[in-house]
């Protein structure tokens, strides 16, 4: 049985500790709101009320590592310390890889996951309510409801099952063991045509609201080829170039739009998805986004060997190359 | 004019006579729900509440993500085609709506058929009928209370249903679907307000969340707009576009043209979000809203104090569908009241 209310508390000691001895001058953890879910934020020294509503349980559902990503000026050369589970770790990892943070700036917390909960499920919980979890589900207040019903794909399909951080609080009291993913399985069994009618009906209720890219820890393009604009227009883009500017999907919700952009984005993650699920929980319109990226993420691993995030020193996986490499895809996929 | 007590199947046999009309109703709820047409041999729901209400607002219904404004056609002589499409309209009828989706029909029809009426909009939405039902469950995130709506209120609603056990209870409340009522009014029999005091007094709950006042609101969020709050209430903004794409009374939108080929296309309208930074990019590359806070203050002020000012209504039903769905737990009935709306 894991008591969050302890892990918190020495989690907070841990963070406070490296504000006090100036090692680091922000640390990036979640903090209680008003209800369970935990929320993101920076804290600097002496901002001793964010320190003290430093917090960790199962509904810190979001990814600290975004934050890197959102603040990314803001946080150049800082010496910070990020509060990480074992996804953010591997998100963490991406990162550090692709320069978007330095690793003699990081020092890193890590918290061990057992899977993450949605807070709707306990709509009296508040930040005070006792939360617990143990190899079947979640405890809020008593009432127990098993890993499963919250429906988080990437959490009931985590392989990570081991922390290595600067350091590390919490135990895993769940087993991870997952050999094939359930929901590849589900798509394996469809034909060409089911397939295609699957996806067709997954990228028609997309909303284009852009969720799952903005809340994405390793989508950390400055520009997206998606909806360019923000910094390829300045005082000196003539008219010309601004009408050259290539949108590769207009923002109309069209069915064939939403798809160019679910499969861009799903094709531009190969090697960089770390499988936290973020983008899926995010959706708004319950589209299983886990399904898309887990094409990919299984061809990665199953024809280059390469797992995301496993090695910070690693070149990025769309950027090498080995002479190894086989020719294409090794054959249809699933 | 009395209400009418009709069965569930009495009003059902009705939908399935009407043979011109399409009737939707919300399906499923939540991320899965959305508005489904009612097939003949359909169930009408026999509640709403905040457990039924599908993430998708029902404004798409007449006001689509996408619209076509017209096509055009370079031709090989150098004349120019230009078509405009055929608005099509089906008489459509929406059963079901809790209380706070009937209310933003209210708010659109103030921002897109009064001044300048927007041709598409008020085409479609003189062939639209709400019939709205008493909401039997306030989610946390619900505050129509605060923002002047109640879950009984009738507001943007044309009927207004309250379901009885295997009955409801309807109420003419526009007199814009008297066809319809007419119907009611031939297979159902008259309550008196007596009988049906008891019935709605069951659905007028209380809603428990973020009690603030709207009214106090307006003036004290004004005198705020340079608050170093703003950038805390907007902190762990991703911006996306979630709170603005499901809400039920934005309705902000963007023209492009979309190209077919060299010598074709179409004029397209499409939604569009105060809080993707291109929304205020202009040609010069100044863009006035650069920062996240100040995207996230223009939706708050827009809703709670532009629209106020201009058409002396919020903009805003209290749905709470932007403080559930937001993947970052930003919550705009928290803000404003720690912006001077608190009771």
């Amino acid at each position: 049985m894991r008591d969050y209310s302890a892990e918190s508390g020495q989690l907070r000691a841990i963070c406070k500790g490296l504000l006090a001895s100036g090692a680091v001058e922000l640390v990036l953890a979640w903090t209680s709101g008003p209800g369970l879910t935990g929320r993101e934020a920076m804290i600097a020294k002496g901002a001793d009320q964010l320190i003290d509503r430093i917090v960790w349980s199962p509904f810190c559902t979001s990814s600290i590592a975004t934050l890197i990503k959102r603040n990314r000026k803001a946080l150049e050369g800082k010496n910070i310390g990020i509060v990480v589970k074992d996804c953010d770790r591997q998100a963490l990892n991406v990162l550090l890889q692709e320069y978007v943070i330095k690793k003699e700036n990081v020092v890193i917390i890590g918290v061990r996951c057992d899977g993450l909960a949605s807070a709707l499920m306990f709509p009296d919980a508040t930040m005070a309510s006792k939360v617990v979890s143990d190899e079947k589900g979640v405890q809020v207040d008593g009432k127990e409801v098993a890993w499963e019903d919250f429906g988080f794909n990437a959490c009931l399909s985590c392989r990570y099952d081991s922390m290595s951080a600067d350091h590390v609080v919490g135990e895993y009291a769940r087993k991870k063991q997952v050999t094939e993913l359930p929901h590849l399985k589900r798509l394996s069994g469809l034909s060409l045509s089911g397939r295609k009618e699957h996806f067709d009906a997954l990228f028609g209720r997309c909303i284009r609201c852009y969720a799952c890219r903005e809340v994405c820890p390793v989508c950390a393009c400055i520009e997206c080829a998606i909806d360019p604009g923000e910094s390829s227009i300045t005082p000196r883009t003539t008219p010309l170039e601004k009408t050259s500017v290539a949108g590769w999907a207009c923002r109309g919700r069209e069915p064939s739009e939403n798809a160019v952009f679910l499969m861009t984005r799903a094709m531009h993650m190969a090697g960089r998805c770390v499988r936290c699920g973020w983008c899926e929980r995010a959706c708004p319109a319950g589209i299983p986004l886990m399904e898309l990226l887990d094409i990919v993420n299984e061809n990665v691993l199953r024809v280059y060997k390469y797992e995301a995030g496993k090695d910070p020193a690693a070149p990025p996986f769309l950027a090498s190359f080995s002479d190894d490499d086989p020719d294409d895809s090794g054959g249809a996929p699933h | 004019m009395s209400p009418i007590r009709i069965s569930v199947e009495g009003l059902e046999r009705i939908f399935g006579g009407l043979k011109d009309h399409r009737v939707l109703l919300p399906s499923g709820s939540g991320k899965k729900g959305e508005y489904i047409e009612l097939t003949v041999a359909g169930r009408l729901p026999r509640e709403c509440g905040d457990h039924t209400k599908p993430s998708a607002p029902p404004k798409n219904i007449i006001f689509p993500a996408n619209e076509t404004l017209l096509s055009y056609k370079l031709n090989i002589d150098g004349s120019i085609e230009v078509a405009q499409p055929e608005i099509g309209i089906t008489k459509t009828i929406l059963f079901g709506t809790p209380p706070c989706d009937s209310a933003s029909f209210r708010v659109l029809d103030a921002a897109l058929t009064k001044d300048i009426p927007e041709p598409f909009y008020t085409k479609r939405r003189e062939n639209f009928g709400v019939i709205g039902m008493a909401c039997s469950r306030a989610g946390k995130s619900c505050f129509c209370r605060s923002v002047g709506l109640s879950p009984v209120s009738e507001a943007g609603a044309d009927l207004m249903a309250y379901p009885d056990g295997d009955d409801f209870i309807i109420k003419n409340v526009s007199g814009r679907l008297d066809m319809l009522w007419t119907l009611i009014e031939k297979s159902g029999e008259m309550v008196s307000e007596e009988a049906f005091e008891p019935v709605r007094a069951r659905f007028d709950i209380p809603v428990e969340n973020y009690k603030f006042s709207a009214e106090r609101l307006v003036d004290a969020i004004e005198k705020r707009f340079t608050d170093p709050y703003w950038t805390e209430f907007s902190s762990r903004c991703v911006s996306c576009g979630i709170c603005t794409y499901l809400c039920p009374t934005c309705h902000c939108f963007d023209i492009l043209d979309v190209e077919t080929d060299e010598r074709s296309g179409t004029r397209v309208r499409t939604q569009d979000t105060c809080q993707f930074p291109e929304f205020t990019g202009e040609t010069s590359a100044h863009n006035p809203r650069k920062e996240r806070y100040t995207r996230q203050r223009q939706r708050v002020l827009h809703k709670f104090l532009y629209f106020f000012r201009n058409h002396g209504m919020m903009m805003c039903t209290g749905c709470g569908r932007c403080i559930r769905y937001c993947p970052v737990d930003i919550n705009i009935a928290e803000g404003v009241m720690k912006l001077g709306g608190t009771q």
